[in-house]
């Protein structure tokens, strides 16, 4: 038998929406407490739990060979990983926002200020567009930028708009689409291609 | 030690250092690395760790000018540290035509300095060992570049590994001169398929999908054998020089299937070998436990005009240091050291000469085991 594909899931709200689309699917991902690694019984899939953010590391060390990841966790992380398959769900955006009534800055009055916990992407977003921008980095809650007078702009993952609402705030420009999805070291997809691909294919079987 | 000392143990990032029992078998996988080049009749080329940034300066994409290392000297010319072994033997073989006809065949195991991210275990300074063919076009070139490289990751007996076997002049040919191909690159690199279709439908291009699908194509030789014309027929039936490309790659990898067994050689149309310089086939190899490729090369018949009088040229070269953990070779080099026997300086001398004549390695500190 071969040695099980190994998987790094990322903990949080994003971790049971995976295990159940894998458990729908016949490959049952059970952590027992505390445990931070499981296998399914048919010794397919290794799986490791890890923080989001450290992902994409222990996929591009190869510690894990596969990942699912959202595009904003990989882009921020500056690794290239190969992108075996997209997931139905956890899609968002990532979107500036300004007090409501702001217009598109367009970096004619100076440089842009910036609160973001998205530093690369918007660097490169505004970077594209020859507008000058000072990125000011925040950890979380970066709605309270603005309104502090921290910032006049945020730039973050939005669902439905509802915190920016609470907070005076609104979308003014949409930035990219972000995905959620099943990537591979790509030495380790190289290696692996014909049992990623089986992954593959079981992720994207229709049950309903 | 005072808190001053320990401050100067403080390393740069990206810096690393290795010793005794390591550096051991580092030279140890190295020697064994020349030794097979040179009984290819390869000889070693030494670069130099600096040059000029404006030589190299239009064979670089973004990314690699990003990742060099440059500094002014001291008249203001900036400089470049060697981050390429292989563009910086390519001026050379410009500044010493050879004095033979003939192909020239060449190798090197040096350092090469590029910054990759901060979290990289590996490091920014690389140990790359490598070999260059230069003079030799079509097959036979490529052939032997291939199997020298195949029979050297045999020697270094390695836990699974492969050969990816790609080719610039299929890219190209489907590229058709409409698709910007450091894109392109950089989707083949993650195998985006919906991003390529997207970038051939920019261009206008036809079969969008079906040139996405060509050049993620990812198998065995006898499959891609067995595909390649109707993957070329889906593409675009009339492009010549499509079907020219993949008749080239079929014809090779058959003829490498002479030599080398199937089970090592995979058919990977997205391997664009990662340098803007390649123009025929491109290699990379790809190790179990490895986080990258260990090995990469491919020909590049233009690049040596750049310098002076043109010549086909073939190569590759490895990464060293990640091949290092993985060989069984470098881990059964014998470290093992013996003491000398005697009571006075003197006669340990004479014991330890004596016993290094019989091919021990021996100090002459008598506390160590006699063998």
């Amino acid at each position: 038998m071969n040695a099980p594909l190994t998987i790094a899931l990322p903990k949080g709200r994003l971790l049971d929406s995976v295990a159940t689309h894998l458990e729908q699917r016949g490959l049952n991902l059970t952590f027992e407490k505390r445990q931070l690694s499981a296998q399914d019984p048919t010794g397919f899939l290794k799986a490791y739990k890890v923080k989001n953010h450290d992902l994409p590391a222990y996929v591009h060390h190869g510690i894990a060979g596969l990942g699912i990841a959202g595009d904003d966790t990989v882009a921020e992380s500056g690794h290239t990983f190969t992108r075996v398959a997209t997931l139905p769900f956890g899609g968002t955006r990532l979107c500036l926002a300004a007090p409501v009534g702001t217009a598109v800055p367009d970096g004619r009055n100076g440089p842009v200020t910036v609160a973001t916990s998205y530093v690369r992407m918007t660097r490169e977003w505004f970077h594209q567009r020859g507008i000058p921008v000072k990125i000011i980095r925040l950890d979380g809650s970066v709605e309270l930028a603005p309104v502090l007078g921290l910032a006049p702009y945020i730039v973050d993952l939005v669902e439905t708009g509802s915190t920016l609402k609470a907070n005076g705030l609104e979308v003014i420009q949409d930035m990219r689409t972000i995905q959620v999805r099943l990537l591979a070291n790509p030495a380790y997809f190289k290696l692996h291609y014909r049992e990623i691909r089986q992954l593959s294919d079981i992720m994207n079987m229709n049950v309903d | 030690m005072t808190p001053d000392n320990r401050q100067r143990l403080r390393t740069p990032q990206g810096t690393e250092a290795f010793f005794q029992e390591e550096a051991w078998r580092h030279r140890h996988l190295q020697r064994m690395t020349e030794d097979h080049f040179r009984s290819w009749g390869y000889l070693p080329v030494l670069t130099p760790v600096f040059d000029y940034f404006e030589t190299y300066r239009p064979l670089l994409n973004a990314l690699q000018e990003e990742r060099s290392y440059r500094f002014p000297d001291r008249k203001g010319e900036l400089l470049m540290l060697r981050s390429d072994i292989t563009l910086f033997l390519a001026k050379q073989a410009g500044v010493a035509p050879p004095e033979t006809e003939g192909p020239r065949r060449l190798y090197y195991s040096d350092s090469i300095i590029r910054h990759q991210e901060e979290e990289d275990i590996s490091s920014d300074e690389f140990f790359q060992s490598g070999a260059e063919l230069i003079g030799q076009p079509g097959q036979d070139g490529d052939l032997e570049v291939l199997m020298l490289l195949h029979d050297l990751l045999e020697s270094m007996k390695l836990p699974t590994w492969r050969l990816h076997l790609g080719s610039r002049a299929i890219l190209d040919a489907v590229f058709d001169g409409a698709v910007d191909s450091q894109k392109a690159s950089a989707l083949l690199e993650i195998r985006d398929e919906e991003g390529l279709c997207a970038l051939f439908q920019d261009t206008g291009l036809p079969a969008p999908e079906h040139r996405s699908r060509l050049l993620l194509f990812l198998g065995t030789v006898d499959e891609f054998l067995s595909e390649s014309s109707r993957l070329v027929e889906d593409c675009q039936p009339q492009n010549h020089r499509l079907a020219e490309a993949v008749s080239q790659l079929c014809n090779l990898a058959t003829e490498l299937l002479t030599c080398a067994p199937s089970e090592r050689i995979r058919i990977d149309l997205s391997e664009h070998g990662g340098q803007p310089y390649y123009t025929g086939f491109t290699v990379r190899a790809y190790v179990d436990g490895a986080n990258a490729a260990i090995a990469s090369g491919g020909r590049y018949d233009n690049l040596l005009s750049s310098f002076g009088p043109g010549a086909p040229a073939a190569g590759f070269s490895m990464m060293m240091r990640k091949i290092e953990p993985l060989s069984t070779f470098a881990a059964e080099a014998d470290d093992s050291v013996f003491g000398a026997q005697g009571k006075s300086f003197a006669e340990r001398y004479a014991n330890a000469q004596q016993q290094r004549l019989q091919g021990q390695r021996v100090t002459l500190d008598s506390s160590k085991d006699s063998p």
